[in-house]
């Protein structure tokens, strides 16, 4: 049941972001890059730690390995966009909001959480940001939001987040299929981490990703890559070029999730994921920085990080 | 004015009076007008508003959903409620569930409206009454339409609403003359409007006063027609009289009006044309039984159609739906 | 803007058919001038703009209307008169409602026509039940004879005549039938119960049609002369009803002041007022009513259950159905046939032939002929 009140306190977890998790004005493009990224990275590993100590319960889903993705997209987005992700969304949502706390607290179940502790880790809404755990079930509603922005005539992009996984779903196909042919502003990102859950994309996806949207005819990019500085190049010419055209745009971004599809459920190969480590995206983006600079970087984000835990953990 | 013609005139009166409506469904627009021509000269009055959609019910209502989540009041045709199996998910996961999970930043209004119902020999998916199976669904609005109450202030109140809505039209119902009580009268038969607020009001009709009615009988759609020609022939011929309640909203379900009228009577009819087993008849049984117990003279007798499919064949067909004279048997058993 | 009403002086309907739109939709209109006609259960009533404007009609040609709503509105301009017809709601004023009529179980129904009870008195209001006639039946069973009078005794040899109707025609009757060597009036019968125990000319009132089951049941009387007046219908049921049980008719009841052909022929249970004339070669049906001063030409026909006013004169070879009910002053042209169940209206002058089921209205000046809708014209005696 709704109740008023609980619309009266719409939004009632989230508050301005921290600039140690989303960056001082005038830092440097790289530095709060790195910054987010890293901010995500704890926050997951952090998150997992809580599970362990029993301060959390359910089920999530980290989003360790990705953080390029999420921060080299959203980095381009206003307020009036929109962002749909999926179960896998707190990367999403951190680098959209910055909101570490309500992430927290929504995720130990409490009324100071960003959805009052109703939606859990896969249902997150706040302005501009929705995440639902039903795979591949994002998309028309993204979609929906697409055309209200084009019946509104604004240039406004709806942008949703999905996986390989989420290739198996019908309603997907159905989706791209009106997208493409209204025309919708919808800016499709697909992060293949080429694992759904236990089983290898191969063992899935029959003939070629790539195919799978040209057979729309949408206009479809792909990057190989955990460079945040590559998908940031990328995304940026292809959400101009939507924004500009106003037309459906998708951009698909071979990555590697490092860490379990929820919690301690990792049977891939231990060799793969120990490769995959070298080439993780704060490792690349790291090096970039002095050390003086991703040092301190790295102790303010612990810093806030220990604050919003221990501000979770007095939550009544 | 039949009941269509009132639907299409309803839906023309939402898209002039309400900006932020739109209208989506599979073959809406003109020349054809919509399966069962409902919304003929809409798309062509209304360009961009009224639109098209591929065979996708599952996109079309999601992306209804989303157009809802951003301040648009879509309304969706699924063109045979058959197909609402298609779109399940998008309707249980993600539409009646956007304003709950999110803690109320949001609301989700999608009206879908689509025809149901047997009787036309279409065979058994199209013709079935699938409503029954949404109305398990928290925070979704089932309701169903009547030729006792105009469309329109049924759609005013959904579009002043911010909730979902599931709207089923019996197919036989279009043809129909609309039959909207006046001053106290359906016809020849003294009826009333009444309801709790906050729902949409049931219609309360007899053939004689109420405190004279042996049995309350609860019905929608088109088995409401049929209730009633069953309960005027049922007070004519054999003297048994009963009082009918057809409510339009089947859930969330308002129980006033009904436990009023069996308190009365001490015999409760329900009539459904969905098939037999947890129906929702058995859930209205159940409450009268609840807050009744002891007064009624028999047990609530639930009537649906057989538990199988639709066959094709019209008499194979006729055989297990509900028909007036399984409707008449029933009240009679329960009334005397 | 200014509503258009039908007005409602002379007129004792509630609603009226919109015959005729006179003015087109939307169209300018002066004040004064007819832009509709409207037919009541009296006449057809021309209906004037009451000012200058445009119109916008509010109900379709043909449509019932209620008097008492505008069936048009007048607006100052165009403009005004699209801003309404804009913001009118798109459903028609008009539902399935009628005025409820009889509404009876068939159970009802049945005990009802068993004890020979006027169904026209009982409630229209509310579903009419077998409780109900029983209780209606046990009603007037305490009225018994014991509480009623008896008829009249008759001398020896006498035809006892029971009279059906207590109002002005058992009057009449009996101030013809006074003074006849063979025949008497014994009774008089109606079905309301207030007029029992009243006497007319000297002749009791003494009971209902179930009095007059009794009575027959006794020998009581030898005939009955139907004398109602009002109803056309009533008469030809009652007719109807008395055949059915074996109760035969008296012979007819002519003023002697009526003047009749060598050859004529007529049925039985008819009464002929004063002053009447019937032309060579006339037929006359049963049960029929005449009035003073009717005079029917050479060769016509009359059926049966007719009632007339006076006044009415007919042409050569007139045929006139069953259950014809005629007002005042009627002319009728020669070769003319009216069907059964007509109705016409006072000051009617009848030219060509009538069908069945019709009525002629006059209107100021003329005749219209319409169909006649049922329970609608008033056969009744005042007018």
């Amino acid at each position: 049941m709704v109740t008023t009140e609980m619309t009266a306190s719409a939004a009632a977890g989230t508050e301005a972001p921290d600039p140690r998790f989303f960056g001082w004005p005038g830092e440097e493009q790289d530095t709060r890059f790195y910054r987010k990224m890293f901010f995500i990275r704890r926050f997951e590993e952090t998150v997992l730690a809580l599970f362990e100590e029993r301060l959390l319960a359910g089920t999530t889903h980290a989003y360790i390995g990705q953080e390029a993705d999420a921060v080299g997209v959203l980095e381009h987005l206003r307020a009036s966009d929109h962002v749909f992700s999926n179960h896998r969304c707190h990367g999403h949502y951190l680098a959209r909001t910055g909101d570490a706390f309500g992430l927290l607290a929504e995720m130990m179940g409490k009324a100071a959480g960003v959805c009052r502790g109703r939606g859990g880790s896969q249902h997150i809404c706040a302005a501009g940001f929705k995440a639902n755990g039903i795979l591949g079930g994002t998309l028309p509603a993204a979609a929906g939001i697409a055309m209200a922005e084009q019946l509104r005539g604004t240039d406004n992009l709806s942008v949703v987040f999905i996986g390989d996984g989420a290739m198996g779903e019908g309603v997907v196909y159905e989706t791209l299929n009106l997208t493409a042919l209204w025309s919708l502003p919808l800016f499709v990102i697909m992060e293949n981490n080429s694992w759904a859950q236990s089983t290898p994309i191969r063992m899935n996806l029959a003939g070629g990703m790539v195919l799978r949207f040209q057979a729309f005819g949408l206009p479809v990019r792909e990057i190989t890559t955990t460079d945040v500085r590559e998908v940031y190049r990328v995304a940026g010419e292809e959400i101009t070029m939507g924004r500009e055209q106003r037309v459906p745009r998708v951009l698909i971004i071979n990555t590697y999730r490092l860490c379990p599809h929820s919690k301690n459920d990792d049977n891939r190969p231990e060799e793969e994921v120990r490769a995959r480590w070298e080439t993780e995206p704060l490792r690349v983006h790291g090096a970039r920085l002095t050390p003086a600079v991703r040092a301190t970087v790295e102790h303010e984000v612990e810093a806030a990080l220990r604050e919003v835990v221990t501000r979770a953990r007095n939550l009544p | 004015m039949n009941f269509a013609r009132a639907l299409g005139a309803t839906l023309r009166h939402c898209l002039e009076s309400d900006p932020r409506v739109i209208v989506l469904g599979e073959d809406i627009a003109d020349p054809y007008g919509g399966a069962f021509k409902v919304t003929r000269g809409l798309s062509t009055d209304f360009p961009g508003r009224v639109r098209n959609t591929p065979v996708s019910e599952a996109a079309i209502v999601g992306l209804a959903g989303g157009l809802a989540l951003s301040g648009f009041r879509p309304i969706v045709e699924i063109m045979f409620g058959d197909f609402l199996g298609l779109a399940f998910d998008q309707i249980l996961n993600h539409i009646a569930k956007f304003q709950a999970m999110y803690a109320g930043q949001v609301a989700c209004p999608v009206i879908i409206r689509t025809p149901s119902g047997g009787g036309r020999s279409y065979g058994p998916t199209h013709s079935q009454s699938l409503e029954k199976h949404f109305l398990g669904i928290p925070n979704l609005v089932v309701a169903a339409a009547s030729l006792y109450c105009w469309p329109q202030d049924l759609f005013d109140r959904f579009l002043a609403q911010e909730l979902p809505v599931l709207f089923i039209e019996h197919k036989l119902l279009y043809p129909l003359e609309m039959r909207v009580p006046e001053d106290g009268q359906l016809g020849d038969l003294p009826a009333v409007m009444e309801g709790s607020p906050g729902f949409p009001p049931a219609l309360c009709v007899a053939a004689v006063p109420r405190a004279e009615c042996a049995a309350t009988v609860v019905a929608y759609g088109f088995a409401a027609v049929m209730a009633l020609k069953v309960v005027e022939s049922l007070a004519m011929e054999e003297e048994i009289f009963a009082e009918l309640i057809v409510p339009i909203q089947l859930a969330p379900f308002d129980y006033a009006p009904v436990l009023a009228s069996a308190a009365r009577t001490g015999a409760l009819i329900t009539v459904e044309e969905s098939v037999g087993g947890w129906a929702w008849g058995t859930e209205i049984a159940l409450e009268c039984n609840r807050a009744l117990f002891g007064q009624l003279r028999r047990p609530p007798r639930v009537v649906t159609s057989e538990r199988d499919i639709i066959p094709a064949a019209r008499a194979l067909e006729s055989e297990m739906l509900i028909n007036e004279n399984k409707i008449r048997q029933a009240i009679r058993e329960t009334a005397t | 803007m200014k509503p258009v009403i039908v007005p409602t002086t002379d007129v004792n309907s509630e609603t009226g058919i919109l015959v005729q739109w006179r003015a087109e939709n939307r169209s300018a209109v002066r004040r004064g001038q007819i832009v509709a006609e409207i037919e009541t259960s009296k006449a057809v009533v021309e209906v004037e703009a009451p000012e200058d404007g445009w119109l916008l009609q509010a109900a379709d040609q043909g449509a019932e209307v209620r008097l008492q709503e505008p069936i048009a509105h007048i607006f100052p301009d165009e403009t005004a008169l699209a801003a309404f017809a804009a913001q009118a709601a798109p459903r028609p004023p008009q539902t399935d409602n009628r005025p409820p009529g009889l509404r009876i179980t068939d159970k009802a129904r049945r005990l009802a026509e068993q004890h020979g009870l006027d169904l026209a008195a009982l409630d229209r209001g509310r579903l009419i039940t077998q409780k109900d006639i029983e209780a209606l039946i046990a009603k007037l069973r305490v009225q018994t004879p014991a509480d009623l009078p008896p008829p009249l005794k008759a001398k020896p040899g006498m035809e006892r005549v029971v009279l059906v109707g207590a109002g002005m025609g058992a009057e009449q009757a009996l101030d013809i039938m006074g003074g006849e060597p063979q025949r008497q009036a014994v009774a008089i019968i109606d079905d309301n119960p207030e007029l029992w125990g009243r006497t007319i000319l000297g002749v009791p009132v003494i009971g209902g049609a179930d009095r007059l089951a009794v009575l027959h049941r006794e020998d009581a009387f030898d005939s009955v002369l139907i004398v109602i007046g009002g109803s056309v219908e009533a008469r030809a049921k009652f007719r109807r009803l008395c055949q059915q049980r074996g109760i035969p008719l008296t012979g007819n009841v002519i003023d002697p002041t009526a003047k009749l052909p060598r050859d004529f022929q007529i049925g039985r249970g008819n009464m002929i007022c004063g002053f009447c004339y019937f032309g060579t070669g006339t037929r006359v049906g049963d049960n029929n009513v005449i009035s003073a001063h009717n005079s029917f030409d050479h060769h016509n026909v009359l059926g049966c259950d007719i009632a007339t006013g006076p006044g009415c004169m007919t042409s050569g070879r007139v045929r006139i159905g069953d259950r014809v009910r005629m007002g005042t002053g009627i002319f009728i042209e020669p070769d003319v046939v009216i069907g059964d169940d007509v109705v016409i209206a006072s000051g009617a002058v009848v030219v060509r032939s009538i069908p069945s089921g019709h009525a002629v209205k006059t209107k100021a000046g003329s005749s219209v002929v319409v169909p006649r809708r049922p329970g609608v014209e008033r056969t009744g005696g005042q007018s």
